[in-house]
């Protein structure tokens, strides 16, 4: 199997057509390099919550406008305005359904608790298998709300690299670089290519089938699909580790940003493999120091908006995510503490499914923040 | 605490008057436990009472609210059914007791089965390609 991967990913970088390129950043030069028409197709671009937010920048006519809309973003006031918002509108509207979860998961673990004291072993079994599937539809409701807001995260983020595609190959024939555009180009639509493809076509739907045989799992104890599960949950941490390490060797070691970034290649690379699925362990202050590095390059590239656009679009899902995880963990640990040994099963499989989107939606963040280092980047070869 | 005083009281008093009609091998033994059983759940239910109230006022309108008639329901089923077969099968009526115990269980299948087929149409929604 290893084999196979490894043959599949050598002939995946070799067939593709990039090289290593050697810059300078520029600070505060940005505004040059970018052409308008391309530029305002690109805000155009932009999710409308995310155009909203940066309100006057999306829609002025030049740069130096640009400018000038922005500095009253770059305010405390404004600073903190949007960590409110971004709790308000993400949250909070998730907060109901996660203090559903916790109710039912509660009342249900605790009568279930009253009646082990009562109850004969004969109907023992079908009570707790009423009482699992009680426990586990507000469980699944917010698995699948989780999943949903990931896969409109990915949406999300692929439109706009679609974006991004036209102003590269602009910038890069006003500048006589069409290899640097080529390269750019390749490597976010590879990005855009894979992830979309493996979120639409193997993640959502793999999501779906673990929930459901998590679900039959736990309230048939009898059916035993603990080794299928098992296989199944491997397979996606597997196909989505072996595309991502893809995607950042193809970024990061091929192209221009090997070499520049705090060799913030190297970093995603082993952040990718070393973490699986969920992110977590050593990895994390890797991959926290890589964000920061490609958000220190996007700062000196394109300015706060860089950042600005980044935060916008990356951190509400994550935060959306990390509740729902925080959620799972809270419910999984009181099912297990008044005795609902299914119930507790069947919230932890769900959380596994969980992790697995909130991975996926780090992973997307962190190439994100590489992506635009490489549209910044664009502008200056 | 004067619930549990008058329940383990009661249970006692039933407990020694079985004993002593068994002796004389009387058959109002089967009618001693259904008083006491009846008289215990009635105190019982009407303190649960208050708190399913409660739940019932702190659910309101919540995703739990919708929930908490299955949950109590499902406890009720299962809590008359195995009272009523352990009357049964103490008065020897074992075959009444397994037609009590299987009604029961077909209840609470037949409450349980929307909640299955809701939770299979949740995950099944994401596997539509």
């Amino acid at each position: 199997m290893k084999k196979t991967f490894l043959i599949l990913s050598v002939i995946l970088l070799v067939s593709l057509p990039v090289r290593a390129e050697t810059y300078e950043f520029e600070s505060g030069k940005s505004s040059e390099y970018y052409p308008e028409a391309e530029m305002k197709a690109l805000f155009d671009a932009l999710p409308e919550d995310v155009a909203g937010e940066l309100g006057e920048f999306s829609s002025a006519s030049d740069n130096s406008e640009r400018t000038e809309a922005l500095s009253e973003k770059f305010s405390v006031k404004g600073f903190f305005g949007y960590v409110v918002k971004t709790v308000r509108e993400t949250v909070f509207p998730t907060v109901s359904g996660i203090v559903g979860m916790l109710g039912v998961t509660l009342l249900s673990s605790s009568i279930l608790m009253l009646m082990e004291l009562r109850e004969s072993e004969k109907t023992k079994k079908i009570s707790s298998f009423a009482f699992t599937l009680i426990t586990a539809l507000p469980t699944a409701g917010a698995a699948v709300s989780a999943v949903r807001c990931c896969e409109a995260y990915v949406a999300r983020i692929c439109t706009v690299m679609n974006a991004m595609f036209p102003v590269m190959t602009a910038v890069g024939v006003m500048n006589g670089s069409t290899g640097a555009a080529s390269v750019g180009r390749m490597s976010l639509m590879l990005y855009v290519t894979v992830t979309e493809n493996l979120t639409r076509i193997i993640l959502v739907p793999a999501a779906g089938a673990l929930l459901a045989l998590g679900t039959v799992s736990c309230a048939f104890p009898e059916v035993k699909l603990v080794g299928f599960i098992s296989f199944a949950k491997k397979t996606v941490i597997r196909v989505l580790t072996l595309s991502t390490v893809i995607f950042s060797f193809v970024l990061g070691v091929q192209t221009s940003l090997a070499k520049s970034a705090d060799t913030l290649a190297a970093r995603t690379v082993r952040f990718a493999v070393g973490s699986s699925v969920p992110i977590v362990g050593s990895a994390l202050s890797d991959a926290i120091s890589a964000v920061g590095a490609g958000l220190s390059a996007v700062r000196h590239t394109a300015g706060a908006v860089g950042i600005l656009i980044v935060l916008l679009i990356v951190t509400p899902t994550l935060v959306t995510l990390a509740v729902y995880r925080l959620a799972f963990a809270a419910c999984g640990g009181i099912a297990e503490l008044l005795g609902n040994v299914a119930g507790a099963t069947l919230i932890r499989e769900a959380d596994s499914v969980v992790a697995v989107f909130f991975a996926l939606a780090s992973l997307s963040a962190v190439l994100f923040v590489f992506a635009a280092v490489l549209f910044m980047n664009s502008g200056v070869a | 605490m004067s619930t549990q005083i008058t329940v383990c009281a009661l249970a006692l008093l039933s407990t020694a008057a079985a004993l002593i009609l068994k002796g004389t091998g009387r058959r109002e033994v089967f009618f001693i436990g259904l008083a006491f059983s009846t008289a215990v759940s009635v105190r019982v239910i009407s303190n649960v009472e208050q708190s399913v109230d409660f739940l019932r006022r702190l659910s309101e309108g919540t995703e739990a609210g919708k929930y908490l008639d299955v949950l109590l329901k499902t406890a009720g089923i299962a809590f008359l059914t195995d009272l009523s077969a352990d009357l049964c099968r103490g008065a020897g009526e074992n075959v009444v007791a397994g037609c009590v115990e299987f009604a029961g269980k077909a209840e609470i299948t037949v409450l349980a089965l929307p909640l299955l087929s809701e939770l299979l149409e949740l995950s099944f929604g994401l596997l539509s390609l």
